[in-house]
């Protein structure tokens, strides 16, 4: 089978790359239900950097109180969204490469616990191939040193169709985690292709490795095809009525 | 007590007017070690194939799905404190959720052997 990577060629916000990957996780779920009138969609990776948002993971929905919230939103400059996924509190901005596969860990053979071993294994293989040495500790996720995070991870699954992903770092700003405590590891800090030393790299291209990486270990997979996600730019318009508060 | 695709387990009362939902060993294993569970509220009428919480794992939280349409009980509140018993006893005390059922429950259901051979299929390979 092929692995279709979906790459939005500009920033975008966080709601967007979010209800394209809820339509490809419910006509999962969908096919899974009806196996026999539905096929499933090919296994997708969505590549994409944010606008300024803060995510916070399923533990944290209860801590968003106004107080916070206003803090992270810093008067309206950083958009604040809980989701599903595991882990804690995190940023995504430009200059972040974003990855979110959604795929079926049944038809590749994964147990959840292997998937995440998975991400973490791409994840270090492609900064290797940018000439940086990353590796796991105890805490999950990326890191070049014991206190020094490249890349965050969460993963949301149902019926062990998957969503969310990792957040690898290339050239963010890297003043907006000193804000949080990111992924509620006190003393550890972010850094970024950039901050060590590895400049001039886009998002696109460091997507467009990390899903080859991916498709290198995912059983199954084949092939990678690569399509422009640009077209679903007004995804959230065509799937619901745009409310006030939502502009 | 029957199983589901999904790795779910389901065990009738005897008078078959409340059920004990709970995840099967074979999950908490390919989770990996527990550190969150997210309980439903007591009350919350549910759909047979609903989430009813998730199970998070080394930044992986994964939906509990109930089998049969229902309104919960009743909750394992112990393990809100210690989610690691789910890695203990997911079959026995470290149960999820206690629903009132309301329906035939959804979805293939397996006994204990049917399921020992579902899962040891999934391994094969």
């Amino acid at each position: 089978m092929r692995l279709q990577r979906l790459h939005f060629p500009t920033t975008i916000p966080y709601t967007l790359a979010s209800t394209l990957q809820e339509s490809l996780v419910t006509r999962f779920l969908a096919s899974k239900a009806s196996p026999h009138y539905l096929v499933p969609p090919p296994p997708t990776i969505i590549t994409a950097s944010f606008t300024p948002t803060y995510t916070l993971g399923r533990r944290d929905q209860n801590t968003l109180t106004p107080c916070t919230l206003s803090h992270l939103s810093k008067n309206g400059t950083a958009a604040v969204h809980t989701t599903l996924r595991g882990g804690q509190t995190t940023f995504h901005g430009p200059g972040q490469l974003v990855a979110y596969p959604i795929l079926d860990l049944r038809a590749h053979k994964l147990r959840p616990r292997d998937y995440i071993c998975l991400l973490e294994a791409s994840v270090i293989a492609t900064c290797k191939r940018f000439g940086i040495t990353a590796f796991r500790t105890q805490n999950t996720g990326v890191w070049v040193s014991e206190d020094e995070k490249i890349a965050a991870l969460g993963v949301h699954m149902r019926r062990n169709i998957t969503s969310h992903g990792i957040g690898l770092n290339v050239s963010t700003d890297l003043s907006w985690f000193d804000r949080i405590v990111a992924c509620g590891l006190e003393g550890k800090r972010t850094v970024s292709f950039e901050s060590l030393g590895v400049k001039g790299k886009s998002v696109e291209e460091v997507g467009r490795v990390f899903v080859e990486e991916m498709a290198e270990r995912l059983e199954g997979v084949e092939a990678v095809v690569e399509r422009d996600a640009g077209v679903y730019m007004k995804l959230n318009e065509v799937l619901a009525e745009e409310k006030e508060d939502d502009k | 007590k029957k199983y589901t695709e999904d790795h779910e387990w389901i065990e009738m009362s005897s008078d078959g007017k409340t059920a004990t939902i709970g995840i099967s060993k074979y999950a908490a294993n390919a989770l990996g070690d527990v550190v969150y569970i997210e309980l439903p509220e007591v009350d919350t009428e549910v759909s047979a194939g609903d989430a009813i919480g998730a199970v998070e794992s080394v930044k992986s939280a994964s939906d509990i799905l109930s089998p049969v349409a229902g309104k919960i009980i009743e909750t394992n509140g112990a393990l809100e404190e210690k989610p690691g018993n789910i890695n203990k006893d997911p079959e026995g005390d470290a149960w999820i959720a206690k629903v009132e059922v309301q329906g035939e429950p959804e979805g293939k259901m397996m006994n204990q052997e049917e399921y020992l051979k579902f899962t040891e299929e999934a391994d094969e390979s």
